[in-house]
């Protein structure tokens, strides 16, 4: 009978990562693919910068510090590299989204109306530079405080303040722009 | 007060100003309309930019991410320069949801409440709410007051068509919903990721509806006739009844008698008070209204 050798413990994996620690991001994963696709404008490339942003997470994992907001610390991870990506490239031009294939040609007017309308909420947020869309989606889209926000993109509460304020009156201009159009576009066809 | 900037005004629109602050701010919006209107428009325009990406919420989270954030995923390369090659494409809209098929209601409860915010962001926001001529709702033979020519002014009652409209995407999204639609949650405990940015005023009182099975289910926040205003929202069992939506702001319009109006197929009734201006929106009939509103003026007189 052969001896049993002495226990050699079992090999840590490649990527041995806490469950809790990934239990948290998979949790968060709805709110970051919101907030990449605010960013972005393209489904394809937020999932690829969430996708991107998990990976530095658990890279990273030993940094984040217990009594930090994870979610804050994964919302400002998301935001630096798409900093990182808009600096190092032109971003390509948007593809259509998905919601338009998603549309079937027998869906009632209305609801297509609705999706008109709110494609044409997040083509405005797309005209907006960086810094106001990040300040927008953070604050406006996610519920984030001022102070939250302002730990996210790493400046003072009164920038945060001052970049959404500009963010939602241009935004609020571009809506209105729209609409003033669509209403002179509809004025027209009835003629 | 110095004139009132965009940032202390949109700071006041999203519970950020301290209690001073806050009362500068509402008071200058009580002095003058233009402001009031532009605070509107600013607060439609917020709801309709979270209504625009709500979806992104409830759609079925990709493969390949959830095996990211588990550290099972094979690293992306190079992301910055294979933007045009997607790693992994996930599945078409349509398998995702037949695979998630526990999550994929939640996409569809959603679009009628996108279609109740683009109404809104139409309407609303920018002044183009369709003129609705009001109409009387069918009378159920209970003991009515007759039509009231000195009700609140319809010509400026676009915020009829505005509550109305919440209340149907409250009801889309149903009481539990995570779709936003309430500043103030009834549970505060239970309130998601979304954090209060601001709560009921501390002199305001809930009208308690319990003994008509009314269970309040959480309050937004908007304006009515240019001043702050509250929709509290009710659910309940009896379909009779419906869910129901009880609004209250101040006004400095003198009292008048209830009115009637049908507005986006719901009734309601509505009267100023005391200060106050208040309306029920929902499916019941104008008797059952009528008959909650006695109920709720009473107890309104009693505070």
């Amino acid at each position: 009978m052969r001896q049993a050798g002495p226990k050699v413990p079992a090999p840590a994996g490649p990527n041995p990562v806490s469950v809790r620690f990934s239990d948290q991001l998979v949790a968060v994963l709805p709110r970051l693919r919101r907030f990449a696709r605010g960013l972005t404008g393209s489904a394809a490339d937020a999932d690829d910068l969430v996708q991107a942003a998990c990976e530095r997470a658990l890279a990273r994992e030993h940094q984040f510090q217990e009594g930090t907001r994870f979610d804050s610390w994964m919302f400002r991870i998301v935001q630096t590299i798409w900093i990182d990506q808009i600096r190092s490239r032109d971003v390509r031009k948007e593809e259509p989204e998905e919601e338009a294939e998603r549309m079937g040609s027998d869906e009632p007017v209305r609801r297509v109306e609705a999706r008109l309308a709110l494609a044409e909420v997040r083509d405005a947020l797309k005209e907006l530079p960086p810094d106001q869309r990040v300040a927008l989606l953070l604050v406006t889209v996610d519920g984030l405080s001022y102070k939250e926000a302002a730990a996210v993109a790493e400046v003072p509460v009164g920038t945060i303040m001052s970049r959404l304020a500009r963010a939602r009156v241009a935004l609020q201009a571009k809506l209105e722009s729209g609409s003033a159009e669509r209403s002179r576009d509809d004025a027209e066809a009835d003629r | 007060m110095q004139k009132l900037t965009d940032e202390l005004l949109i700071a006041y629109l999203d519970g950020e100003l301290d209690a001073p602050a806050a009362a500068e701010v509402a008071a200058a919006l009580e002095q003058d309309s233009e402001l009031n209107r532009h605070a509107e428009a600013l607060a439609h325009s917020a709801v309709a930019l979270r209504a625009a990406f709500d979806d992104v919420l409830h759609e079925p989270v990709p493969e390949r991410l959830l095996a990211a954030a588990r550290g099972e995923a094979e690293p992306q390369v190079h992301i910055q320069s294979a933007q045009a090659q997607t790693v992994i494409r996930f599945p078409e809209p349509r398998q995702r949801a037949m695979k998630r098929a526990g999550t994929s209601w939640r996409k569809w409860a959603a679009l009628p409440v996108a279609a109740s915010v683009a109404s809104l962001v139409i309407g609303g926001t920018l002044g183009y709410f369709a003129a609705t001529s009001p109409q009387l709702a069918p009378v159920t033979g209970q003991l009515l007051p007759p039509p009231t020519t000195t009700g609140p002014q319809v010509a400026s009652s676009s915020w009829l068509d505005n509550i109305a409209g919440y209340h149907k995407m409250f009801v889309a999204a149903g009481p539990n919903n995570d779709v936003n639609l309430v500043d103030v949650p009834a549970d505060p405990q239970n309130a998601g990721p979304r954090k209060l940015t601001q709560q009921l005023p501390p002199d305001f009182r809930l009208p308690n509806l319990k003994p008509w099975g009314l269970v309040f289910q959480g309050a937004r926040f908007l304006f009515i006739e240019g001043r702050p205003a509250t929709q509290l929202f009710y659910t309940t069992d009896n379909a009779a009844l419906g869910p129901l939506t009880v609004v209250v702001a101040s006004t400095n319009l003198p009292d008048s008698n209830p009115a009637f109006d049908r507005r986006n197929d719901l009734n309601e009734i509505y009267w100023r008070h005391q200060g106050h201006i208040y309306a029920l929106v929902g499916s019941a009939d104008i008797g059952y209204l009528w008959n909650i509103h006695n109920d709720l003026a009473w107890q309104l007189d009693a505070i």
